[in-house]
């Protein structure tokens, strides 16, 4: 459109006319012309734009933003996204019958209140001073007037007469939106085939829609025609067209009530009606088909409390201000929130304090509105299946491992078992809500109906996610390098590059997996590999990753394969016993060595059968000296005789783990499975240096007691008893002569009395258990001086220190844990024979 | 060195600090600094997580010999882009 050489000075009506609905390009686009304008008539563009002088092409859009609030505003408030998508009947019920329950309540009739009360910010921004002074005194007037029609038609030509001139025409709109902000677009679209026929029915339509919420103010003070007074021809005929797109539940209250009692508006006057007003109006709707909930909810509570005023209100802006539809007003309940801000006229009822605070609120909503309409819900649906498509995942046990921990420890209530199909999307969802503190969420009373929208955005998300392409599907697409995919645990990366070394690896066994046989078998003719460090490394690490997987499938299914863990375990690969070289030991035995190889032990048991289990026992029976904790973790090798502190961690890592894991393997083990076991120790071992050890010494006590114990229960064939006596006498003469070595030498090191158990004591005692008379003679002989060093110790200890006496306490019952094995008990100043 | 691990699976860079996870690594970062500690983490980008860190920060322009500043710390986060080695200590 091309206004060049249009005559600036003459036509500015027209020009302002033809102008408005694009002002704001206008002045952007021809800079300067503006400024010839005659304004003379334009006394109430302020009003209408607001100050336009200084908006220039470095508009600031939040200020802008405000003054266009109202507009924005009413729509969020008055439009409910959660009804729209669900249509609740509850909701709208409620709703209508507060419409209509205001309509037809005494509360038309009622006198006025004083003032129009309370009104929310916005309505407060578009209002000048002086609007409200010239509503504060047509009040009065318009009580006189009582034109039912005047009132009707307001609404109807307002949109008319602005549609042209205003800005916003969007929100003048509005009221006959309101009613009908529940219905999606298409009921609308759905009526306006119908032509102008269509239109006016529809503007009819529009009209009564806001009567129910405005009805009360239309006619104010009883001052409402009566009912079914002046019933309108061709609105009435046409309304059954209108409402057609409309849910039924809305239809009907609207329908009746209007043929029933409302004036209508002559139809002259609705004739009218633009067909812009129809086509703005389903704009709207359709960039704003739903209702704020939140605002719904606070409707209902408005449009009670304030019926009265509305009133008021609705009369004014007929009389001085055309242009500002009452309707706008009156419908648009949720505007006045309980608390917005009541800067209309001064409310004097408020005390200051209640003032200050709404003016407090008024502030903060109107921060919060000023960039609010920015996204439109489409826009908002989009973000948030973005979102939910980040937080959905078919593997939540891999992406969200914590988090589905967390769930499985702290099991939330099911309240509703019904919703169980759904619950995992409902659990999403309402996560969601809680979350983001959405504002269609929780807190309010909609929390069901967002609910329910947000389950199917969840819905949408999964569904998207699953036809997201998987890695693997694009692999190496692309010259640049392979196109990734992200997901919760590993956003997304532009290019993925492999190395190249890596990739042609890759080909070359892809290629040809014979020349890699070919490879292995000459590797193990060298009969015995040297594994490097990084070898054990990278042997480590492949377990810990195989082992994962395998927890990873296990949860999926119960049937897990599991060789290729047990493959990357190395347990068989190279046969070792202790005292080999260093690199040469079997790897997994070197792969113990390592902390995290212990961390991992108790969860890499769980999938080894009880025969892999049996096979890793057994090779480390043969290789216990290959260990650390063992090869260094003698005080003996030691000149300081204290072992070092790397390896004395090594070693507390041992018994948190390894030796925990150890003892409940032995559980399961047989007799002759763990005669045959002490048997390989002491063959490969030597077991006098091994008992020096912490660790030793608690893998002799683990067999020796489940041996005893399972003797004792006494099913035990004559073979496998005496295969016994002769494994423990082997045992014991390897340690005869030096038992008092198993006590390092510096007993505070191992138990200063802090420690409820003694691995010492323990281990003398289960061997005294298992042993005769002479086996129990020979060891107390041996440790008789230990038993009288600990009863010292204890004594040591004054009853009257109360902080260490616990000490004592501990000492001696380590101490009598092996004498009570002989029928003895010790305190701190003798030893006596038990009091059974 | 090879470019297939023992089980015959394909090495990449990165398996290198992989293979250091849990272990001793010093890590050597710009601004003349390095730091100490026990690999509890990294990714793509070298961001790293080390525990029971120790931190040395070499004194440009002085005597050459000055003893560094030492800071110790339970755990850390480096960030990548500063890291310019990773060493494993034994």
């Amino acid at each position: 459109m091309s206004f060049f050489g249009f005559n600036t000075s003459g036509g500015g009506q027209n020009y302002q006319e033809a102008l408005k609905p694009e002002s704001y390009d206008f002045q952007e686009t021809y800079d300067g012309l503006g400024d010839e304008l005659d304004e003379a008539d334009d006394a109430l563009n302020d009003e209408t734009f607001g100050n336009t002088e200084d908006i220039r092409k470095d508009f600031n859009f939040q200020q802008a933003m405000t003054s266009r609030g109202v507009e924005y505003e009413d729509r969020r408030q008055g439009l409910s996204y959660a009804q729209a998508a669900s249509h609740a009947a509850t909701n709208d019920e409620e709703f209508m019958q507060d419409l209509w329950g205001t309509s037809n309540t005494p509360g038309q009739s009622r006198p006025k209140p004083a003032e129009p009360v309370v009104n929310d910010p916005q309505q407060k921004k578009v209002l000048s001073l002086e609007e409200i002074e010239a509503q504060l005194t047509s009040i009065d007037q318009q009580q006189m007037q009582s034109q039912a029609q005047q009132q009707f038609v307001a609404p109807g030509m307002i949109p008319s007469a602005q549609y042209g001139g205003y800005v916003m025409p969007p929100s003048q709109f509005l009221p006959p939106q309101v009613p009908y902000g529940q219905f999606p677009g298409p009921a609308l679209s759905a009526a306006l085939p119908n032509n102008v026929q269509g239109n006016i029915s529809g503007f009819s339509g529009a009209a009564p829609g806001s009567a129910p919420g405005g009805v009360p103010g239309m006619f104010p003070n009883g001052v409402q025609p009566p009912p079914g007074n002046i019933n309108p021809n061709t609105t009435v005929n046409n309304q059954p067209v209108v409402p057609q797109g409309l849910p039924q539940e809305q239809q009907m209250p609207i329908q009746v009530p209007l043929g029933a009692q409302k004036s209508q508006p002559a139809p002259e006057t609705l004739g009218n009606v633009p067909i812009n007003a129809q086509a703005s109006r389903k704009v709207d709707l359709s960039q704003f088909p739903v209702l704020g909930s939140k605002d719904a909810g606070s409707v209902q509570v408005q449009h009670q409390g304030h019926q009265g005023q509305q009133p008021q209100e609705q009369g004014h802006p007929q009389q001085g201000y055309p242009h500002i539809p009452k309707g706008h007003y009156h419908s648009h309940p949720p505007h006045r929130g309980p608390g917005g801000p009541q800067s209309h006229p001064p409310n004097v009822e408020l005390t200051e304090e209640q003032q200050a605070k709404l003016a407090k609120r008024h502030e903060k909503v109107s921060r919060i509105m000023g960039c609010s309409g920015i996204m439109n819900p489409k826009d908002k649906d989009f973000v948030t299946r973005f979102q939910l498509s980040q937080i959905v995942t078919d593997d939540p046990y891999n992406e969200d491992f914590y988090a589905q921990v967390f769930k499985v420890i702290h099991p939330k209530a099911n309240t509703n078992p019904l919703l169980e199909h759904s619950q995992q999307n409902n659990s999403i969802a309402q996560a969601y809500l809680d979350q983001s503190g959405h504002r269609l969420g929780g807190r309010y009373k909609r929390a069901d109906v967002a609910l329910q929208r947000m389950q199917q955005q969840v819905q949408k998300a999964v569904t998207v996610a699953k036809e997201r392409p998987k890695l693997t599907q694009y692999a190496r697409e692309g010259a640049l390098g392979k196109i990734s995919f992200g997901n919760g645990k590993k956003p997304r990366q532009q290019l993925e590059i492999i190395s190249k070394a890596a990739q042609k690896e890759l080909e070359k066994q892809n290629a040809g997996n014979d020349s890699g046989s070919t490879k292995d078998d000459a590797s193990s003719e060298n009969s015995l590999k040297k594994y490097s460090k990084k070898d054990i490394m990278r042997i480590l690490e492949n377990i810990i990753s195989n082992l994962m997987k395998v927890e990873s499938e296990s949860r999926v299914s119960h049937d897990v394969n599991t060789t290729e863990l047990w493959e990357s375990l190395h347990v068989l690969s190279q046969p070792s016993t202790s005292g080999d070289n260093e690199e040469e030991v079997n790897p997994f035995i070197q792969c113990l060595n390592h902390n995290k190889a212990l961390k991992i032990l108790s969860r890499l048991f769980k999938f080894l059968t009880r025969e892999q289990i049996l096979t890793i026992v057994t090779l480390l029976m043969s290789n216990l000296e290959n260990l650390t904790v063992i090869k260094y973790g003698s005080y003996t090798i030691y000149e300081d005789k204290k072992v070092p502190e790397h390896v004395s961690k090594l070693v507390g890592a041992y018994s948190l783990t390894f030796s925990k894991v150890l003892m409940n393997a032995v559980q399961e083990f047989k007799f002759n499975e763990i005669i045959g076991l002490l048997v390989i120790l002491i063959e490969h071992n030597n077991v006098s240096f091994v008992s020096t050890t912490k660790i030793g010494l608690s893998i002799l006590t683990t067999l020796l007691s489940r041996a005893e114990l399972i003797r004792g229960e006494g099913s035990i064939s004559a073979t496998d008893l005496s295969e016994w006596s002769s494994c423990y006498d082997e045992l014991f003469t390897s340690l005869e002569s030096r038992i008092s070595a198993i006590f390092p030498p510096h007993p505070d090191d191992v138990d200063d009395g802090s420690a409820r158990e003694n691995y010492v004591w323990q281990f003398l005692a289960t061997l005294s258990l298992g042993g005769k008379l002479t086996h129990q003679r020979i060891i107390v002989d041996e440790v008789r001086d230990e038993i009288f060093r600990v009863m010292n110790r204890a004594k040591a200890i004054d009853n009257s220190d109360m902080v260490n006496i616990y000490k004592k306490q501990n000492l001696l019952n380590n101490l009598n844990m092996y004498l009570v094995v002989m029928g003895l008990v010790a305190d701190e100043n003798e030893i006596k024979e038990l009091q059974v | 060195m090879s470019n297939t691990d023992v089980d015959g699976n394909p090495q990449e860079p990165f398996d290198l600090v992989r293979y250091q996870l849990d272990e001793l690594v010093l890590v050597k970062l710009r601004g003349a600094r390095e730091m100490k500690g026990r690999l509890q983490g990294y990714d793509s980008h070298c961001n790293m997580v080390l525990s029971d860190a120790v931190e040395y920060i070499y004194d440009l322009g002085e005597e050459v010999n000055s003893n560094p500043t030492v800071k110790k710390s339970e755990m850390v986060f480096v960030r990548g882009d500063s890291v310019i080695l990773i060493n494993p200590i034994n």
